[in-house]
């Protein structure tokens, strides 16, 4: 059973390659760490996954199902959930809609069964506020402030929040966009450890873009490295730390920090 | 609301006075902060001086100027004898602050469940309680009223697709055309069709032809966005009208006998052998121009308006049966699924409570014995008050509650969507459209639901003014409505269902009451005043004559309020608080600030 597999995917927006031939597996339970300089296609590559561009050419398939041609919502549904490089929320919603609409897939209730208020949409929708509330505690904003908005939320809350809705899709393959992005050090190492407790618990894989090189290097099982849309290495986070053709892709840019 | 008692005088300035003071004393308490004793104080005294005013608005109308300059045939309400106006300036000025007062205290209770509730109640006996006052002091309004209220349900439809869904829709009368081309055809003598469909099957039917037509248009436009989109639905609000006007002489061929199988023989130099056949010939759907009327009105299905005797108390009793049966079966169903029991007792009262009005209000009672004396002189006049009877256009009442009714319904409706799974897909796709989808809301099934449930509710007012008009013309839904509504809409503030519904009323109401009663005012002041003062000059003359007359200049007034509103408030009257926000970004620290005081001292701070 393959969990994600890419082969020889490729993007090309007109004339320009964003990602190139680039293979990659996951197995289920691991983390894995995308990395490259500015530009090198790791947000395109998400994109793909997530059905938000469609692959040009090379096969995508997530648990044996082609996932290329997929629209995002199909995708969302077979269990693969994002977050976003700069944080998407429903800013003018409320906290807890916010992750009511992240189990929109996982809720059935139709028009008809909203119109007539039958016992299964009552039934359900009290099911699901109940989850969203834990989910709040869960990712630990707490569920006192479910009725904000969004927007009022502090930075580093939006970011709990947007994971929050994230998981709410009940996902299998977690998709982590630079989740540390403005974070200080100390911020960066709660989530870190987040991260980790929900693979644990959660029985999720995860694969994540991040810039901080501490955080990458400190979770992932393993490490990719993009570079002009091309994978220039891949291996232990030791192996790609040591390896020439990442350092010179890096070089002058705070590899090592 | 001076200025309305100038514009109407009679019974009005009572009216008005009752209706400002309630509104001071409901909506003053949300802006101060001070205590409740001065609250109270205040609005009284608020309240005191808008009354007086009113009573001087009135004075001015009847009392004195205008009848001493004998103009009194300026006006509708010039039937009222003088003394009218002094009973009502004197009702304005002590019912006025008593509303305001009895208001402003229901508001500060403590128990916020309880005032609620009579907010409710209040609510309620004021929308039962209007038309009857209205009747009873020949206001002339309630006919508005109605147009007014069909405008309510246009821009709460237009509200899901624009305030929810974030869809600007421009072409939202097209909707409303569909609605009332399906009620006129499926129910006038002069339409083709020549059927008779029961009014209360069929505003239904034409709610679901709304709908069908909503995901039609919605179809095609699910690629666009903003400004795009605009432009499509704009095109479909176009068409739609002057579809409805060329639908004239349709003529439908059929494609094999007509130009298939020809086409094949002249291909081989044969002579065309078949006979083509014409499926419709010049077939006349719409009527063109003439329009569609008259259209059945409504009857409603037990009782008709020539019941009497056994034959009525028989058919009471049937309806208090069914009534009756179907509060019992939704009981025990709830009973079954172990629902709390207080909305079973709640539905079951409810029930009840709507089946004893139906029969006050709809069921004819005969006329007491003349000769018994006083008492069932008041009574019979009461009762000709109190009893629409029958839905005829002479007798506003009926229509009135039906579309009440018909607004109820839709806000209940809509308030359900609001808070389901569906609704918060809406709000997402306007927040971020692509993290809505990333998050597993289907982009096409949502936007369609969304044009189509706005169309349904457009659907219920176009079959509702097609029954109330008795016919319907293309040029009446043209693009003007949908500018309309979408004012309503935005006016009011969009996403908010109180806000929506104000809106339209402020539009409707200035549009098609007070200004046509300005103008009639200032068509007598022209007749008897300005032409003669200017009989020397006669491009004066026709200068007064082309130019006095307001109503020429709705839209531009209509511009000119939107501009305004735009400038000042544009989140509109009553916002939504997501709206609010959304426009005052740079409060944000501010609203944080009053929420971090909130957490601290819940109970003090008013968060205005």
């Amino acid at each position: 059973m393959n969990f994600l597999v890419a082969q020889g995917v490729t993007k090309t927006f007109g004339g320009l390659t964003a990602v190139s031939k680039v293979d990659f597996v996951m197995e289920q339970g691991m983390i894995a760490g995308l990395i490259g300089p500015n530009g090198a296609g790791k947000t395109t590559f998400f994109n793909m996954i997530t059905g938000v561009y469609s692959v040009t050419t090379g096969v995508l398939t997530f648990n044996d199902t082609n996932i290329g041609a997929l629209k995002p919502h199909d995708i969302t549904a077979l269990g693969i959930a994002r977050t976003f490089q700069n944080i998407r929320l429903f800013p003018a919603m409320t906290v807890l809609e916010n992750v009511l609409v992240g189990m929109h897939t996982r809720l059935h209730s139709t028009l008809l069964d909203t119109l007539l208020k039958t016992e299964r949409m009552t039934k359900e929708e009290d099911m699901a506020r109940g989850k969203a509330l834990d989910m709040l505690d869960y990712v630990g904003l707490g569920r006192q402030r479910a009725d904000w908005t969004a927007r009022h939320l502090p930075y580093g809350d939006q970011r709990r929040l947007e994971i929050a809705r994230a998981l709410a899709t009940e996902p299998k393959l977690l998709l982590l966009d630079e989740p540390t992005a403005g974070m200080n050090q100390a911020e960066a190492s709660d989530l870190t450890k987040f991260i980790q407790f929900i693979r644990q618990d959660l029985k999720l894989t995860v694969l994540l873009i991040e810039h901080h090189m501490r955080v990458v290097m400190g979770i992932s099982d393993r490490v990719t490295v993009l570079d002009h849309g091309e994978k220039i290495a891949e291996g232990t986070p030791h192996e790609v730390q040591n390896n020439q053709q990442v350092i010179e892709a890096y070089l002058g840019s705070g590899a090592g920090h | 609301m001076g200025f309305l008692a100038v514009l109407f005088g009679g019974w009005s300035p009572a009216v008005l006075a009752v209706i400002a003071g309630t509104l001071l004393g409901f909506l003053a308490p949300a802006t101060a902060g001070a205590s409740s004793q001065d609250r109270l104080t205040r609005n009284g005294v608020g309240a005191l001086i808008a009354s007086t005013l009113i009573m001087l608005g009135g004075q001015i109308y009847d009392g004195g100027f205008l009848l001493k300059r004998g103009l009194a045939d300026v006006a509708v309400m010039s039937t009222h004898p003088p003394e009218v106006a002094n009973t009502a300036a004197l009702l304005a000025v002590i019912l006025g602050p008593l509303c305001a007062i009895g208001m402003t205290w229901l508001q500060n209770l403590r128990n916020h469940k309880l005032a609620q509730r009579l907010n409710l109640i209040v609510l309620v006996f004021f929308l039962v309680a209007f038309p009857f006052v209205e009747q009873a002091a020949r206001l002339n309004w309630l006919a508005t009223l109605i147009f007014a209220e069909i405008y309510v349900l246009l821009a709460l439809g237009l509200n899901i697709v624009v305030g929810y869904a974030g869809l600007l829709d421009l072409g939202y009368a097209a909707f409303f055309a569909i609605g009332a081309y399906t009620t006129g055809l499926l129910s006038s003598p002069t339409s083709t069709f020549q059927v008779h469909v029961n009014f209360w099957l069929l505003i239904w039917l034409s709610a679901g032809m709304a709908a069908i037509f909503g995901f039609l248009l919605g179809a095609p436009t699910l690629g666009l966005r903003g400004d795009y989109l605009a432009i499509v639905t704009l095109g479909f609000g176009e068409i739609v009208p002057v579809a409805f006007q060329q639908l004239i002489h349709i003529t439908i061929k059929e494609p094999f006998t007509c130009w298939i199988i020809p086409a094949f023989q002249n291909l081989f130099g044969a002579q065309s052998t078949v006979q083509c056949i014409t499926l419709l010939n010049q077939y006349n759907l719409t009527l063109g121009n003439k329009g569609i009327k008259p259209i059945d009105p409504p009857v409603l299905p037990i009782i008709s308006p020539n019941d009497q005797g056994i034959a009525l108390i028989v058919k009471i009793a049937l309806m208090v049966i069914a009534v009756g049966a179907i509060a019992y079966l939704f009981r025990r169903a709830q009973v079954r699924n172990q629902v709390n029991s207080k909305s079973n007792r709640r539905a079951v009262i409810g029930a009840v409570v709507g089946l004893v009005i139906a029969i006050i209000v709809f069921v004819p009672i005969p006329p007491l014995d003349a000769n018994a004396g006083a008492i069932s002189a008041v009574a019979n006049s009461v009762l000709a008050t109190v009893q629409p009877g029958a839905f005829e256009s002479a007798r506003p009442i009926s229509w009135y509650f039906l579309i009440l009714g018909l607004s109820v319904l839709t806000i209940f409706l809509i308030r359900r969507l609001k808070d389901s799974r569906l609704g918060r897909a809406w709000m997402a796709i306007r927040e971020d459209e692509l993290a809505a989808n990333q998050m597993g809301v289907n982009l096409v099934r949502t936007k369609l639901l969304a044009f189509a449930m706005g169309a349904t509710f457009s659907g219920f007012a176009g079959a509702f003014y097609g029954a109330y008009v008795s016919g319907i013309f293309p040029n009446v839904f043209d693009f003007s409505v949908s500018v309309i509504v979408l004012s309503a809409v935005v006016l009011g503030g969009l996403g908010n269902l109180t806000g929506v519904i104000f809106g339209a009323l402020i539009i409707m109401i200035n549009d098609r009451l007070v200004l046509v009663q300005f103008q009639n005012l200032l068509n007598g002041l022209q007749t008897q005043v300005l032409l003669p003062a200017a009989a020397n000059d006669p491009a004066l003359r026709e200068f007064i004559r082309a130019n006095l007359d307001p109503v020429k200049y709705r839209f531009l007034l209509l511009g000119l309020v939107l501009v305004l509103v735009m400038a000042i408030r544009p989140e509109g009257l009553v916002p939504s608080r997501e709206r609010a926000e959304e426009l005052h970004a740079s409060e944000e620290d501010k609203i944080e600030e009053i929420e971090a005081k909130m957490k601290a001292t819940p109970d003090k701070v008013d968060p205005s």
